[in-house]
């Protein structure tokens, strides 16, 4: 009886262990659209971003209003420039879609994104005439 | 075979000589570069300059309003067809002298006072004077109370009464925020030093606007300053404005 749970767990267990690694890889793949152009690392490691992104953006800020520091590493201007790319159609997706890069994880978690509310959710692109 | 290596001699000169050429040609370029004060991004604004203008309202045209088209177009700032609380950084004023009966047209904004008294009432310290003189509003503290607008003598700061949407990436602006002109301070900080309005005016207009430095003698605002004088609108208060007019 004991054995049949063992082996029971044990096999679930063994079940977790292939399951879940790909669920996050999963997860990650949420947002490709990211622009190739400028290199393949963001600005700081991935994990770091996840759980700080918003510090750094913040204390960017500060410095550009009061000391007029436009340096672009921790610039949500550029951040924008290369998170978010246009969709199929050529359009860029509202700062409330899905498949923006920002909302897409906000509305997943469940933040309230405020940025966008006077930030350029998009990039500026120029027509060429 | 002679000819060929006097050939190859001269060829090697030549070479020599215009790298030498381009050399003393690039090092002006360089140090005339570091004069007009292309700042580092990495570096802090510094009270080594004080930005300006210089408005010559004999020059400014009545019917012309092409400086308030280039500020619109430059930030971003929509018309709602609500005149009443629609946001103007710069706005035209066509005065009269009773007496006189001479007609003035000035082009209005915030005056960049070195005291600013809208500066003195902020709550939150929302609104600031930067380093190089440019008083603005740091919209990530502003609360929107509006003290700021009634402090002002000049009328020039207005209060985001709308939903904003397709902002511009380097003029972030919404609802809820009291906001004026910054004198272009991303032209500024990319080095550009020249306002969209004073580009316009230079462009399309009369010629009426300069901007530059104050405190750089040799900038085209301050020896017309030492030439011709500059009259501060409200100068009773002795706020000290960096936008000074000629001809009122």
């Amino acid at each position: 009886m004991y054995r049949k749970i063992l082996i029971v767990s044990l096999f679930t267990f063994a079940f977790m262990l292939i399951v879940l690694p790909s669920e996050s890889h999963d997860n990650q793949d949420l947002h490709h659209n990211i622009s190739k152009l400028s290199g393949d690392k963001c600005v700081e490691p991935t994990q770091l971003m996840r759980e700080k992104h918003h510090i750094f953006i913040e204390d960017h800020s500060h410095e550009t209003v009061v000391n007029g520091i436009r340096t672009k590493k921790h610039s949500l201007k550029n951040c924008i420039q290369c998170h978010i790319q246009p969709l199929a159609d050529g359009t860029f997706p509202a700062k409330d879609d899905e498949q923006h890069f920002c909302a897409g994880c906000h509305l997943f978690t469940g933040v309230k994104l405020e940025c966008f509310d006077c930030h350029a959710s998009k990039p500026l692109r120029k027509v060429k005439n | 075979m002679i000819d060929k290596a006097n050939n190859q001699l001269s060829r090697r000169k030549f070479l020599k000589g215009t790298a030498k050429l381009s050399l003393l040609t690039i090092a002006p370029g360089i140090f005339l570069q570091d004069l007009a004060g292309a700042r580092d991004p990495a570096t802090p604004v510094s009270n080594k300059s004080r930005w300006g203008m210089l408005i010559n309202t004999n020059l400014c045209d009545e019917g012309c309003d092409a400086c308030v088209t280039a500020c619109n177009e430059e930030h971003g700032i929509d018309d709602f067809g609500r005149p009443e609380t629609d946001v103007q950084w710069i706005r035209k004023l066509n005065l009269v002298d009773e007496t006189s009966n001479k007609k003035y047209s000035i082009p209005m904004m915030c005056q960049h006072c070195e005291d600013p008294p809208c500066v003195d009432v902020c709550p939150t310290g929302a609104s600031f004077v930067r380093a190089d003189g440019i008083v603005l509003v740091n919209s990530h503290t502003c609360i929107g109370c509006r003290y700021c607008m009634m402090a002002c003598p000049y009328k020039a700061r207005a209060f985001v009464h709308e939903n904003l949407s397709n902002q511009l990436p380097d003029v972030p602006r919404g609802k809820g925020c009291v906001e004026s002109c910054t004198l272009c301070v991303h032209r500024i900080d990319r080095g550009e030093n020249n306002t969209a309005c004073a580009e316009a005016c230079t462009k399309d207009g009369a010629q009426a606007i300069i901007f530059g430095d104050l405190n750089d003698p040799d900038s085209e605002i301050s020896k017309q300053l030492v030439k011709y004088g500059g009259t501060a609108i409200r100068g009773d208060l002795g706020l000290n404005t960096a936008v000074r007019y000629r001809g009122i």
